[in-house]
Order: structure tokens, then C-alpha cells, then sequence
């Protein structure tokens, strides 16, 4: 069964934004997300999350801003 | 002078944030400069031509893109981790809110120190969720962006899922 698709966008207490992809497979997530990061802001940090080394399903963390 | 506060939100998007502005204080309370594009309203403010801004003591400044006048009521809402509602009420307080521009043509929104912390957040969500209503929308009909989250360390999450 396909992983449902999520993307998240979080803005902390002190405006700092992250966008995050969720269930995403193969580039799909990089592809996804960034039209997000390009409308909210340049990628400062990209994190690659566990499920992105397993094949599965793929997920990003990048955080955006100055 | 009324002490400011930045809104801490790099704003890529200012038409977005000006319609999020509108989302929370309605449309006629958010004077906008006149020019063809918000693009040209921002050059022109950054030069010195946007609307004056009055700030406690009399202090005006000439470099808004846009401002909220001061006394302005609004009525917001959010939604909380657990389900409830967070009713956000009051007005402007001292001195207008305004979307300045600065000399290199980005902008910055100022809002008056005791501006409630909750209403700038829940600007904060309306921006982001017009941004990234905008963005899902040039993508085509495929995905739906969720009701804005207050989570319990203040956090806001907005959520886009996959729709057909």
C-alpha cells in the first residue's frame, strides 16, 4: 500500500520555517517540495531522514531563511 | 516613540502577506499604496513615497507598503493540537502595523510592542498558508492544503495532503 503523501510546513515561535516531506518515494520528495522552499525562502539546512536510506519512502527536512 | 517589533517572518511573497494581512483584519482595514503591482507599491515605499506611519509620539514614517491603522479591531482563530479553538480578539494597539519596505527592496512587517503575540502568530499561518495555497495551486488540482495547527510549544503546522 502506498504511503500517503504529506507535506508539512512548521513555523516555530520565532518564525523560523521548515518544510518537510512526508511518504514521498524515490525523488518525488525533492521534486514536491521545492516549489515550497523556493516560495517561502532559500534552503539554509537539508536533512535527510532515516526512511530516506531505505528505499521505501523518502523524507526531507530543510529548514528555510536566512 | 512606540517601541517596534519585527514580525520575524522572511516575507518572499508580499502579495501573499498583504492578503493574509486582509485574512485577519479584513479588506478595507489594510491600506495598501496605490500602484500597479504591490511589486511597484514596494519600490516606490522603499524611495521614500509609501504611506505615512504614525507611530505613539508622533513619529512618521514614510516607508510603508502597506499598514493596519492603529485601533483596528480583528477577531481570528485557531485550531489547536487538541481539536479546540483558540479565539484571538483585541485591536491594534498605540501604533498602526505596517509592511515597510527597506532600501534594497525587501520588506518587513512592524507592529507596536504590545501587539499580541498570538495575533502576529496567527499571521504568521495565514501567510504561509496563502503562500502555500499559491504554490499548490500552480501545481494543478492535486493537493489540499489542511486547517492551520497550534501545537502545545507554539508551533503553528500547516499541512498539504494528496487529494484524488
Amino acid at each position: 500500500m502506498a504511503n500517503e503523501e504529506i507535506i508539512e510546513i512548521r513555523i516555530s515561535p520565532s518564525g523560523e520555517i521548515t518544510v518537510e516531506g512526508l511518504g514521498f518515494q524515490g525523488d518525488e520528495c525533492d521534486v514536491a517540495l521545492d516549489p515550497f522552499l523556493k516560495a517561502l525562502g532559500a534552503a539554509r539546512e537539508t536533512r535527510r531522514k532515516p526512511e530516506y536510506f531505505q528505499g521505501v519512502s523518502r523524507g526531507r527536512t530543510i529548514r528555510v531563511g536566512e | 516613540m512606540s517601541k517596534v517589533v519585527k514580525i520575524d517572518l522572511q516575507i518572499r511573497d508580499p502579495e501573499a502577506f498583504i492578503q493574509a494581512l486582509r485574512d485577519i483584519f479584513g479588506q478595507e482595514a489594510v491600506e495598501v499604496l496605490q500602484a500597479e503591482t504591490i511589486r511597484e507599491a514596494i519600490q516606490a515605499a522603499s524611495q521614500g513615497k509609501g504611506l505615512a506611519r504614525r507611530a505613539y509620539g508622533g513619529a512618521v514614517f514614510r516607508d510603508a507598503v502597506a499598514v493596519v491603522r492603529l485601533g483596528t479591531q480583528y477577531a481570528a482563530s485557531l485550531r489547536r493540537e487538541d481539536g479546540r479553538v483558540l479565539e484571538i480578539r483585541g485591536r491594534v494597539p498605540y501604533s498602526d502595523m505596517a509592511l515597510v519596505a527597506r532600501e534594497d527592496g525587501s520588506v518587513e512587517l512592524l507592529a507596536d510592542h504590545f501587539t499580541d503575540q498570538q495575533i502576529l502568530t496567527a499571521l504568521r499561518a495565514a501567510y504561509v498558508g496563502r503562500v502555500a495555497e499559491k504554490v499548490a495551486r500552480r501545481q494543478g488540482p492535486g493537493r489540499k492544503i489542511l486547517e492551520p495547527v497550534l501545537e502545545e510549544n507554539g508551533e503553528i503546522v500547516v499541512r498539504l495532503v494528496r487529494v484524488g
